[in-house]
C-alpha cells in the first residue's frame, strides 16, 4: 500500500518509493538518508499540527508535515498506536 | 609554520570536544567576514597545528550560511589537513558527508568517535580498517570524552599534511561515472590545475548547485553540454538528479564502505533515550515539563544567581562608586559638569553593562546545556505546530520567551535558529515581548489610573504584545510559500553534558558582549546622559526642560498630540526611555519633583486614563533601549536593517496608540453626543484610522521582503513574479 509520510501513524513501518518537493528541501532530505528505498518507521507526531519524528538509517529525523506530505512511502507493516 | 588543520563532521558528533582536547582549550572566537558564523580556531600546544573548527553540517551541498562559510573555506584550498569526525555506532549517515570530502582532494584523517560507547555496545569495530582502505584515508578510533588515541590521531594528521596524500576517486554507479566524466571533461577545458576537484564540482552540478555552477563561468555550449550529461544520467526530470546521486553515494556506503557490519534494526530493542523520550515527549508530561524547563531558565536568567549579582554591580557603580569619585574630584577641584560626567554618565553606563553580564553568562549556560543534552531538539519539536503559521520553527520559542525578561539575551539566543531569515524575524519580534524594564512604567501608571483593576490593565498590554507579534510574524510570513518553510531537524539522542564545554560556552559569550557591544553601548549611554544634562549652548542645563533632550522633547510633543499625550513631559520621558525604559519612572518623577506635586497629581495633570493606557501602548511597541539596539545591529549584522526595525516599531507603538485613543474617546463621545459636530469629528476619525491602518499594512509588507531575506522590494511584487515563473 502506498501513502504519503504526512498520512501515516504511529509505528507504521515502511520503505521509501518518490521524493517529490519543491527548492531545495527534496535535496536536503535525500541527503539526510530520505531516497528511496530506505525504511523508515514513524516514532511520534507532534501535537498542533506539528512535525513528525521518524527512525532511518539509525538515528532520529523530524520533518514538517509539509514537507512529509512530498515523500511517498511504500507501507508493509502497520503500527499497533500507543 | 604550523598546519593548518579543519574539523569537519555533522552537527551533535563530538567535534567541539574533540577540538577542546587538541588544542587544550585555549581558542580564538571570532566571526567568518560578514556572517553570524562563529569561526573558532586555536593552536596546538606544540605549535604544529593551527585548528579550525568548522561549523556543524550534513553534506556540503550549502543550504544555509554556516553550511556555506564552511564549504567555501574547504574550496578555497585553507586547509592542509582535514579530520572528518564521524560516529562509531552509527557510521551510515555521517560517511555521506565523508564521500564529499574525500572528493576535495585534501589530505585527510577520519576520526571514528565514540570508542568508548562502542566497545560498551559491543560494535562489530573492523568497519573501520575497510573504509580506510576503500578510501585511501587513514582512520582512528578514538573517544573525544575519555580522549583515548587523540595523539595516535594527531601523528596520523601530521604524517597526511607531510606526505601531502588525497584520498582516491570514488565510482559510485556507472551511469553516474560517466555523466561526471562527461562534466569533468568540460570542466577541464578552462583549467590546467591538477589540483581541482573535478569530482566534487561535477557531482554538485549534477545535483543542482547553481551556485557553485556560476562561478565557474562556463559559456553556452559547456552548459548544454552539462545538461546533456544530467539527461542521459537522470532523465527528463533534472529536478531529481540530485536524489539519484543522494541513492548512489548511500548505496556506496551501505554495500562497499559498510560491508558486513550489523547495522541497528528500526525494531530493535528501545534504547534509553527512547524511554527518556517516551515520558519527556508523552502525552501528559511533554507540556508542563516544557513550561517548568522554560521558567527555570527564566528564573535562573533574570531572577536568582543573575540578577542578584546584576544588583550587586548595579548598585556598586551607580550608587556607592558615583559618591566615592564625586568626593574625589570635588576634593581635587575639577569643574562640576566633568565630575557629573565621570560619576554619572561614565561610571553609570559601566555599571549599566555590567548588569548584563550576569544575564548573558547564566542564560547561554542553560541555552547550551539544553542543546548539548538534546531538550531543545524536543522543545522545538512539541512547539514547532503552534508556531509555523507566524513563520517561525518551534526553536524561535526559546529567544521570545526570553524576550520577556530582556531584548539584550533575547536577540542574542536567537542564534540557535540556524536558517537566517528566520533567525531575522526572531530577531525583530523579540522586542514585541514586553520587557521586565517595562512593568515598573505600567505599575506606575496602571497604579495611577487604574488603581481598582491593575492587573488587568498589565497584562492586557503582555497580550497586546504577543498579539503585535503573531500579527506581524504572519503578514510577514504570508507573501511566501508554505512548503518553502522547511523545518528538518535531527532528533540527537540524550547525553550528559560535558561542564567545560558549557562554562567556555557561556565565557566566550559574555566576552563578545562586554568588547563588541558594551563599548558601544556605553558611548552611547555617555551620549544620553550629555543630551540630558547639557542645554543646546553645550553648558549644563538648569533644568529639565532646557536640556536638549526637553529641547527636543517639546518638539516632538505636537506630533503625539492625537495619541492623547503632547505635552513635552511625556515626550522628554519617551526619549529617556531610549537609555533605558525604567529611565521613564524616574523621569516623570524628577518632573514631578520639580513641579511641587506628588507624582500622582502630577500623573494625572498630564493624563487622563485613556491617553495613560495609549502611553503604555506607545511605550510596549516603540523602539527598545539603547543597549537592545545595540545588539540588535549587532545580531542582524546590518545597521540598515536595525534601523528599519526601529523606525518600523516607532510606527507600529504610533499606530496602535494613535488607533486606541482615537477609537477609544470617539466611543465614549458617541455615548455622550449631542451634536452633528461630534458624529463628524467620530467619522474623520475613522476614515484617519483606516488611512493609517493602511499604510501601516504596506509597511509590514514591505518589511516582510526584508526581513524575508530576498531581493524584491515587496511582498506584493514578491508573489506577482512568482506567478509569473
Amino acid at each position: 500500500m502506498r501513502r504519503s509520510l504526512s498520512k501515516l501513524n504511529v509505528g507504521d513501518v515502511g520503505k521509501v518509493r518518490e521524493i517529490r518537493l519543491k527548492g531545495a528541501a527534496q535535496m536536503r532530505l535525500a541527503e539526510l538518508g530520505l531516497v528511496p528505498g530506505t525504511e523508515i518507521m514513524v516514532i511520534r507526531k507532534a501535537p498542533f499540527g506539528g512535525p513528525v519524528e521518524i527512525s532511518l538509517r539509525g538515528y532520529r529525523l523530524s520533518v514538517r508535515l509539509a514537507q512529509a506530505d512530498g515523500v511517498s512511502i511504500e507501507l508493509y507493516g502497520e503500527g499497533s498506536r500507543f | 609554520m604550523a598546519y593548518k588543520l579543519v574539523l569537519v563532521g555533522n552537527p551533535n558528533c563530538g567535534k567541539t570536544s574533540l577540538f577542546n582536547i587538541i588544542t587544550n582549550s585555549r581558542q580564538h572566537v571570532g566571526n567568518f567576514p560578514g556572517v553570524t558564523v562563529e569561526k573558532k580556531t586555536a593552536k596546538t600546544p606544540d605549535r604544529v597545528f593551527e585548528v579550525t573548527d568548522l561549523p556543524g553540517m550534513y553534506s556540503l551541498f550549502a543550504y544555509s550560511p554556516e553550511e556555506k562559510v564552511a564549504r567555501d573555506f574547504l574550496l578555497n584550498k585553507q586547509a592542509d589537513v582535514v579530520i572528518n569526525i564521524i560516529d562509531g555506532c552509527n557510521p551510515e549517515r555521517s560517511l555521506y558527508l565523508t564521500l564529499q570530502l574525500a572528493e576535495l582532494k585534501i589530505p585527510m584523517i577520519i576520526a571514528v568517535n565514540m570508542f568508548d560507547e562502542a566497545r560498551k555496545k559491543g560494535v562489530d569495530i573492523s568497519y573501520v580498517q575497510n573504509i580506510s582502505r576503500i578510501l585511501g584515508v587513514p582512520a582512528v578510533w578514538v573517544s573525544a570524552k575519555t580522549g583515548e588515541n587523540i595523539e595516535d590521531l594527531i601523528d596520523k594528521a601530521k604524517r597526511a599534511a607531510e606526505k601531502k596524500s588525497i584520498p582516491r576517486k570514488m565510482e559510485y554507479t556507472s551511469a553516474l561515472n560517466l555523466a561526471v566524466n562527461e562534466i569533468e571533461m568540460v570542466l577541464s577545458e578552462n583549467r590546467c590545475d591538477e589540483n581541482f576537484p573535478y569530482a566534487f564540482y561535477a557531482l554538485k552540478i549534477i545535483e543542482g548547485d547553481q551556485y557553485l555552477l556560476s562561478s565557474l563561468s562556463l559559456n553556452n555550449r559547456q552548459l548544454d553540454k552539462i545538461k546533456v550529461a544530467i539527461k542521459i544520467f537522470a532523465g527528463e526530470d533534472l529536478h531529481n538528479a540530485g536524489v539519484k546521486v543522494a541513492k548512489a553515494r548511500y548505496d556506496f556506503i551501505n554495500e562497499k564502505l559498510l560491508y558486513g557490519f550489523k547495522k541497528p534494526e528500526l525494531k530493535d530493542k528501545k534504547s534509553l533515550s527512547d524511554k527518556l523520550d517516551f515520558i519527556i515527549l508523552g502525552r501528559f508530561f511533554a507540556f508542563p515539563l516544557f513550561a517548568a524547563v522554560m521558567f527555570l531558565v527564566f528564573y535562573f536568567t533574570f531572577c536568582f544567581p543573575s540578577s542578584f549579582l546584576g544588583e550587586i554591580f548595579e548598585t556598586f557603580f551607580t550608587k556607592r562608586l558615583p559618591e566615592i569619585i564625586n568626593s574625589l574630584l570635588s576634593f581635587v577641584g575639577a569643574p562640576k559638569w566633568l565630575v557629573e560626567l565621570i560619576a554619572q554618565g561614565v561610571v553609570g553606563g559601566v555599571g549599566s553593562v555590567l548588569a548584563f553580564l550576569p544575564q548573558i553568562a547564566v542564560m547561554f549556560f542553560c541555552l547550551s546545556f539544553l542543546e548539548d543534552c538534546g531538550y531543545m531538539a524536543r522543545a522545538a519539536f512539541l512547539t514547532d505546530g503552534l508556531l509555523k503559521r507566524t513563520g517561525l520553527s518551534g526553536k524561535a520559542l526559546f529567544p521570545l520567551i526570553m524576550g520577556f525578561g530582556c531584548t539584550v539575551p533575547a536577540a542574542m539566543a536567537a542564534r540557535v535558529i540556524e536558517e537566517e531569515r528566520e533567525r531575522i524575524l526572531a530577531i525583530r519580534l523579540a522586542p514585541f515581548m514586553s520587557c521586565s524594564a517595562k512593568l515598573p512604567v505600567y505599575m506606575l501608571l496602571a497604579g495611577t489610573f487604574f488603581a481598582d483593576f491593575k492587573g488587568i490593565a498589565v497584562s492586557s498590554l503582555y497580550f497586546a504584545g504577543i498579539i503585535g507579534a503573531v500579527l506581524f510574524g504572519t503578514v510577514c510570513s504570508k507573501c511566501e510559500d508554505e512548503a518553502s518553510r522547511v523545518f528538518i531537524m535531527e532528533f540527537p539522542p540524550y547525553r550528559i553534558p560535558g561542564i567545560k564545554t558549557l562554562l567556555l560556552h557561556s565565557w566566550e559569550k559574555v566576552k563578545g558582549f562586554a568588547v563588541k557591544a558594551g563599548t558601544v553601548i556605553l558611548l552611547m549611554s555617555v551620549f544620553m546622559w550629555f543630551l540630558s544634562n547639557f542645554n543646546t549652548a553645550l553648558c549644563p542645563a538648569e533644568n529639565a526642560k532646557e536640556s536638549i533632550l526637553g529641547i527636543m522633547g517639546s518638539k516632538i510633543a505636537p506630533f503625539l498630540v492625537p495619541l492623547g499625550f503632547g505635552s513635552w513631559e511625556a515626550a522628554a520621558a519617551l526619549l529617556s526611555g531610549i537609555v533605558a525604559k525604567e529611565s521613564i519612572v524616574s523621569t516623570l518623577s524628577v518632573l514631578a519633583a520639580g513641579s511641587g506635586l506628588t507624582t500622582a497629581e502630577y500623573l494625572k495633570e498630564l493624563f487622563n486614563p485613556l491617553s495613560a493606557y495609549a502611553f503604555m501602548l506607545f511605550i510596549l511597541l516603540y523602539f527598545p533601549c539603547i543597549s537592545a539596539l545595540v545588539v540588535i545591529k549587532r545580531e542582524l549584522k546590518s545597521l540598515k536593517l536595525a534601523f528599519k526595525s526601529m523606525f518600523f516599531q516607532l510606527l507600529v507603538a504610533y499606530g496602535a496608540a494613535f488607533a486606541f485613543y482615537q477609537i477609544a474617546s470617539a466611543a465614549i463621545r458617541l455615548v455622550n453626543a449631542k451634536g452633528v459636530i461630534e458624529y463628524l469629528i467620530t467619522v474623520v476619525c475613522a476614515v484617519l484610522i483606516a488611512i493609517i491602518a493602511k499604510a501601516l499594512l504596506s509597511e509590514i509588507k514591505q518589511g516582510c521582503a526584508e526581513c524575508g531575506n530576498c531581493s524584491e522590494k515587496s511582498g506584493f511584487i514578491c508573489r506577482k513574479k512568482r506567478k509569473k515563473e
